[in-house]
């Protein structure tokens, strides 16, 4: 399903520049539950955001079922955030000036879907928040702003979802809730590439991506490791 | 059909935007409405004191063509060198003293002219103006007014009526009768009235008519003022007026749709008769006060609106000022945007949208205020005002154009983050 090979990742130019990623090689199937571990600047949420499209690498191939990411226009790979991947972040990113209705029909409306309300409340309902639809985004509390976000990640029934740290600003009781959900999506066939500095969070998944310095330095299946 | 429906989803996006930046939103709005209320108020009072000047000039008469002697007043040599030392109407009167006195109408001009038949040529009449020491019998002090001799037919081009008795008749001229038409305004503490004798520079005239209250001339004198004799008998009162010469020659046209030609006919053939090379008399008509007013008040008001339309240009610059804030502000969103699906395009046309709708809500806010801003002119200070709808369009259009050029940049800067800088964004 992903494919990537020698991507490496610059910031910066001349003496300023740090090289976050350092030709990464990696394979995803379908279906896999994968964390991306490793500790702050490790490089695991650049490695993230090239896979969800939201950032490009500085050299190396992407494919995802074969094609090569590098040639999608701008319109393609916006589309591709809308229609393949869902994002969780931990600082939420919602529009706290709007409704939770509003947020999490936001990419369906880009999608141009129709019966939009009927498509909100089962996303809402799958995260266990459907009688907040009218509240203003930032009239919730952390565990349900993380619930809204992933509410917004499902609308579209992605096929991967990408949550970078979707415990960190959460307390542990909450941030078990989020993490059983986002297991519970896996169960029902999503593709979940997790990031995150917590060992605990990621034994949720199958499989451990252990990276340090831009390098993937480990890579195994939780059950053997154990 | 989707991209279209994409379009008036980011139309939805900008109006939820503009409501939960009210603020921000109001005092962008505020630099529009007064620009464009500045605008159109000033646009609409030119106008409007153009068509109150013009509205008066016409009712003096547009087909009413004036002959008097000498050079145009305006270019005379008085007028000209001492422009700066003496005002307009001390000039004016040295200049009927200082111009050749040789000059002169007469009254075969005037019979010329009659007798000519100059195609759109519909009465000719003349005056002969003498300024007289008047009173009334059995009254000792006296008021100077303009004595006017003439014939019948200035009442008619002019339209004269009386309030009482009529005007005198040509039997009235044939016959030499000292008698008088008075406006309605001579030696009003006394009430002039039909049968009155009046003191004319030393001879007594009989009231046959007192002319019906006529509003006072933009041309600085009136009707109103005014003593009208047959023409037969200005010799035998006082000064230096001879029946022979012609203080104006009054002629009224058929049609003043074609007045330039008539103009141009009636000194073509004066000129001829009078054989002379060059102009020796003048010829002025409303009509050529009018376009002269009217280019004026164009004038004028492309003034106003240019001193108008900088604030408008100071209120786009204001726009893109607060929208490039905005887009720093919502920079986050941009990324949330992005990150679900929204396309540069889609980002583009939002927060254009917002800039082109901020301009259209203060092109039509503005537009009232600008009304408002006529009419208490109107009210308050005596301008007539009058709204165009040229104008309007063009404020509006104005308006929604300087949002899409002070939007386009920040729109533009707004639509090409990357998502996941816009994300990082604090």
């Amino acid at each position: 399903m992903i494919k990537l090979t020698d991507i490496t990742k610059v910031y910066g130019k001349g003496s300023n520049a740090f090289q976050a990623l350092r030709d990464i090689d990696l394979e995803i199937g379908k279906g896999e539950f994968v964390a991306i571990m490793g500790a702050s600047g490790s490089g695991k949420s650049t490695l993230m955001n090239i896979l969800g499209v939201l950032d490009t690498p500085t050299s190396g191939q992407y494919f995802f079922n074969s094609e090569s990411v590098e040639g999608f226009r701008d319109s393609k790979l916006a589309d591709f955030r809308n229609m393949t991947v869902g994002f969780v972040f931990q600082r939420f990113n919602l529009l706290n000036n709007m409704s939770v209705f509003e947020n999490v029909a936001l990419p369906a409306r880009y999608a141009g879907l129709r019966d939009i309300k009927s498509k909100v409340a089962e996303s809402l309902g799958t995260v266990g928040i459907e009688d907040k639809q009218k509240n203003m985004a930032n009239e919730l509390s952390g565990g349900e702003m993380q619930r809204v976000a992933m509410a917004r990640a499902l609308i579209m029934s992605p096929s991967i979802i990408m949550a970078d740290e979707p415990t960190g600003n959460l307390d542990s009781k909450t941030g078990v809730e989020i993490m059983e959900l986002i297991a519970g999506l896996h169960r029902k066939g999503h593709t979940i590439i997790l990031v995150t500095h917590d060992r605990y969070v990621a034994n949720y998944a199958d499989r451990i991506l252990e990276i340090k310095d831009g390098v993937i330095v480990k890579d195994y299946e939780r059950s053997k490791e154990l | 059909m989707k991209e279209v429906k994409r379009f008036l989803q980011n139309i939805r996006f900008s109006l939820q935007g503009l409501g939960s930046n009210k603020m921000t939103s109001f005092l962008t709005l505020l630099g529009i409405v007064i620009g464009i209320g500045s605008v159109i108020g000033l646009m609409s009072l030119g106008q409007g004191t153009q068509e109150s000047i013009v509205s008066d000039l016409e009712d003096l008469g547009t087909d009413i063509v004036t002959i008097s002697a000498g050079a145009n007043m305006y270019d005379s040599p008085v007028m000209s060198e001492n422009a700066d030392e003496k005002d307009f109407n001390q000039g004016l009167q040295e200049k009927y003293s200082v111009v050749d006195e040789s000059i002169k109408l007469t009254i075969d001009d005037y019979n010329f002219l009659g007798e000519e038949g100059i195609e759109n040529v519909r009465d000719v009449s003349f005056t002969i103006i003498s300024l007289q020491d008047i009173y009334l019998e059995d009254e000792e002090s006296a008021e100077s007014y303009s004595v006017v001799g003439t014939n019948t037919d200035l009442f008619d081009i002019y339209n004269f009526e009386c309030e009482s008795g009529s005007g005198f008749v040509q039997a009235d001229i044939d016959e030499g009768n000292l008698v008088a038409v008075v406006g309605s305004e001579v030696l009003e503490e006394y009430v002039v009235g039909v049968g009155d004798v009046l003191n004319i520079g030393g001879v007594e005239f009989e009231v046959v008519g007192v002319l019906v209250e006529q509003e006072d001339s933009l041309l600085g004198s009136s009707p109103s003022v005014e003593i009208y004799i047959p023409f037969s008998v200005v010799d035998e009162i006082g000064g230096d007026s001879d029946s022979e010469i012609l203080t104006r020659i009054i002629l009224r046209v058929e049609d003043d749709g074609v007045l330039d030609q008539t103009i141009l006919d009636i000194e073509e053939r004066l000129m001829e008769f009078r054989d002379v090379e060059e102009m020796d008399f003048s010829i002025f008509s409303i009509q050529t006060l009018v376009d002269r007013v009217r280019s004026i008040t164009e004038t004028f008001t492309l003034l106003l609106t240019g001193i108008a339309a900088i604030s408008l240009l100071v209120g786009g610059i204001g726009i893109s000022n607060v929208m490039l804030i905005t887009v720093s502000q919502r920079t986050r969103e941009i990324g949330i945007r992005k990150a679900v699906g929204g396309r540069r395009s889609d980002i583009l046309v939002q927060f254009l949208s917002e800039a082109v709708f901020l301009t259209l809500i203060g092109g039509v806010v503005g537009m009232g205020f600008g009304i408002l801003i006529g009419d208490l002119a109107e009210r308050f200070l005596g301008l007539s005002a009058v709204i165009t709808l040229d104008s309007v369009i063009l404020a509006v259009g104005i308006s929604v154009g300087i949002g899409i050029l002070f939007g386009i940049l920040p729109a533009n800067k707004a639509s090409r983050l990357s998502p996941i800088e816009a994300l990082r964004y604090e």
